[in-house]
C-alpha cells in the first residue's frame, strides 16, 4: 500500500503481522489506500486498547454550486441549469432548506427555479455556496474502516478529525487517563503533531 | 461390513444407476446436489465395494473420492456474526469443511466478542452441543484466546477445536485444560482464501477436524451404537414420507452418533419414534427422540448397544 508511513504496534509479535493485514485489507477495501497518507497503529491486548492515528493525504476542496451549474438572475427568479445531477440531491435539500419548498422549483431534471422575491431575495453569491464537502464522507468512511480494523469487542470508542489529521481509539473498558499522551507519542513517531 | 465416506462426483446421465449400485451393495446415499450437469454424491459404502463403483461410474464420467467428514455435523463457531469475522475466515472456512463432505453449520454468538465481556448463552451452548465437534474460531492475540476460551469452552461436552493466529504450539500450552484440538496460524482477516498458503491453513483444519472426529469414532467403536444413523436415515425417509417434501439440503442430517431430523417435533416426534427399523425393534428402542434447539427440528441420539442390548 503507497503510504508514507505504515506501522502497527503490539506487544504481541506475532499479531503484527496479522494487523498490517488486515489495515492493509481494509483501507483497499474501503478505496482509502490512496486518502490516508499516514498511518500508526498500536494494539496492547494487555488493557485492552486500540489506538490508530494518521494523517491524510491530498484534501478533496469543496464542492461549491458553481462547479456543477450556472446561475443565471432573471426578474422574479433565479435559474440554475444543472451540468452534473451528482450533488443534486444535496443542492435540492439546501435550497429546500434555505428558501422553502413552496420558492424552489424543478420544472426538468436539469433545471431549478428559485422564486426571487423583493422581500426575499435570493442570495447574490449563490454559485458559490457551498453544496457538499467530500471530506465529510471521506472522514466517516474512514472511522467505519477503522472500527473495522480494531478488534470487535473493543465498544468504548473516541475519535476526532482536524486539518487533514484524525485519531481513534478503542478499547473494552474505560479509555485510559493518559490517551491524549499516547496519542501524541505515535503522532511524534509519525513526525507530526495531533490535531 | 464396514461403511466408507465416499463423494461420487458425476454426470447427471444415469447417475440413477450409481443411486441404485450404492443401494444395492447396502450402502447409502446422504446427500445428492444436482448442480447443471454435473451431480455429487455424499455416500457411505462397503469400502470393498469402492473399485466396482469407481468400474460402474467411469463410463459415465464419475469420480470417486474418500471423503472423511461425510456423514459428520460440525458447528463453526464465531465471536460474532459482524464483519470481523464474516465473510472472512468464518464463511470460508465453514465452505471448505463442505467441500469435503460435512455438514458444517456457522454459529455466530450473540456476546462473543472482547476479551473480558464474552460470554455464550443455554441457547447457544445446546446448539454447540448438538453437533459432532465445534471449530472456535479466535483472532490473533494469545492473551486474548486464553482469556475468552475459559469462558466460551463453558458447558461445551462436544470436541473443541480452537483456531487463532498463535502457532499450534503457543495455543496448546496457553489453553488449560486442553481441547480436542489445535490450528495455529488461522486469526482474524479481512480477505478471502486463494493463496496457495492459505489454503494450506485450510487444509490444516480440516485435517485437524478429520484426526479429533476419528478419536471420537474410535472412542465409539469401543461400545458400538445400536443402529448406525445411515440406517435410520433410510428407515425415516420410507417410513415418514414427509420428510421428502422438506426443501432444505439435508432434510435429514446424519451425525457421527445421531440424525437431526428437519421435521417439526410436536408433530413426527411419535412416528419416528415408532418407526421400524427391524421387526419389533423401533427406533425410539434404539434411540432418544429430544427436541432440537435448531428452529423445531428433531434430534434422534442412538444409544450405545450396552445400553439397550440392541444391534440392528
Amino acid at each position: 500500500m503507497p503510504l508514507d508511513h505504515f506501522v502497527v504496534e503490539s506487544p504481541e509479535a506475532g499479531a503484527i503481522q496479522a494487523y498490517t493485514d488486515i489495515a492493509n485489507d481494509v483501507l483497499l477495501d474501503h478505496t482509502l489506500a490512496k486518502a490516508v497518507a499516514k498511518l500508526h497503529i498500536a494494539i496492547d491486548p494487555e488493557y485492552p486498547l486500540f489506538v490508530a492515528v494518521g494523517t491524510l493525504g491530498r484534501i478533496p476542496p469543496p464542492v461549491r454550486l458553481r462547479d456543477f451549474a450556472e446561475a443565471t438572475f432573471e426578474e422574479g427568479s433565479v435559474k440554475l441549469a444543472i451540468n452534473e445531477e451528482t450533488h443534486l440531491a444535496a443542492l435540492l435539500n439546501l435550497l429546500w432548506s434555505r428558501y422553502g419548498k413552496n420558492r424552489v422549483e424543478q420544472p426538468d431534471r436539469w433545471t431549478i427555479e428559485i422564486a426571487d422575491l423583493p422581500d426575499l431575495p435570493v442570495d447574490r453569491d449563490i454559485a458559490e455556496m457551498v453544496v457538499s464537502d467530500p471530506m465529510e464522507g471521506l472522514v466517516r468512511d474512514l472511522i467505519y474502516a477503522l472500527l473495522s480494523i480494531a478488534p470487535e469487542g473493543f465498544r468504548v470508542r473516541e475519535h476526532k478529525y482536524g486539518n487533514g489529521r484524525f485519531w481513534f481509539a478503542s478499547s473494552e473498558n474505560t479509555l485510559p487517563d493518559d490517551l491524549q499522551a499516547r496519542v501524541r507519542a505515535l503522532f511524534v513517531k509519525m513526525g507530526e503533531v495531533p490535531p | 461390513m464396514i461403511l466408507v465416506p465416499i463423494t461420487y462426483k458425476g454426470g447427471v446421465y444415469r447417475h440413477d444407476e450409481i443411486v441404485d449400485l450404492i443401494a444395492d451393495l447396502g450402502g447409502y446415499v446422504i446427500q445428492k446436489h444436482v448442480l447443471a450437469t454435473e451431480v455429487v454424491l455424499l455416500c457411505l459404502v462397503p469400502r470393498e465395494d469402492i473399485p466396482l463403483i469407481e468400474r460402474v461410474g467411469k463410463p459415465l464420467g464419475g469420480e470417486v473420492q474418500l471423503s472423511p467428514l461425510v456423514g459428520t455435523e460440525v458447528a463453526i463457531v464465531t465471536p460474532s456474526l459482524s464483519i470481523h469475522h464474516l465473510p472472512h475466515p468464518a464463511c470460508d472456512i465453514a465452505e471448505y469443511v463442505r467441500r469435503l463432505g460435512a455438514k458444517s453449520n456457522m454459529v455466530g454468538l450473540a456476546r462473543g466478542y472482547g476479551k473480558r465481556v464474552a460470554q455464550t448463552s443455554a441457547e447457544e451452548r445446546e446448539i454447540i452441543n448438538e453437533h459432532d465437534c465445534a471449530v472456535f474460531l479466535l483472532g490473533n492475540f494469545e492473551h486474548c484466546i486464553v482469556k475468552k476460551m475459559e469462558v466460551l469452552r463453558r458447558g461445551i461436552h462436544v470436541p473443541i477445536i480452537l483456531t487463532g493466529k498463535p502457532d499450534v504450539e503457543v495455543l496448546r500450552r496457553a489453553v488449560d485444560p486442553p481441547v480436542a484440538g489445535y490450528v495455529g496460524n488461522v486469526g482474524r482477516f479481512m480477505h478471502r482464501t486463494k493463496e496457495a498458503d492459505e489454503l494450506e491453513r485450510l487444509d490444516a483444519v480440516v485435517a485437524e477436524i478429520v484426526r479429533v472426529l476419528d478419536l471420537r469414532r474410535e472412542e465409539i467403536s469401543k461400545d458400538p451404537l445400536s443402529a448406525s444413523p445411515a440406517r435410520l436415515m433410510a428407515v425415516i425417509q420410507e417410513q415418514v414420507p414427509e420428510i421428502l417434501e422438506v426443501t432444505s439440503p439435508t432434510p435429514i442430517t446424519v451425525q457421527i452418533a445421531g440424525l437431526r431430523v428437519k421435521l417439526p417435533y410436536v408433530d413426527f416426534a411419535d412416528r419416528i419414534r415408532s418407526a421400524e427399523v427391524e421387526e419389533g425393534v423401533t427406533i425410539g428402542q434404539v434411540a432418544e427422540i429430544l427436541p432440537s434447539r435448531m428452529r423445531d427440528y428433531i434430534l434422534v441420539r442412538i444409544k450405545p448397544s450396552s445400553e439397550t442390548d440392541i444391534v440392528v
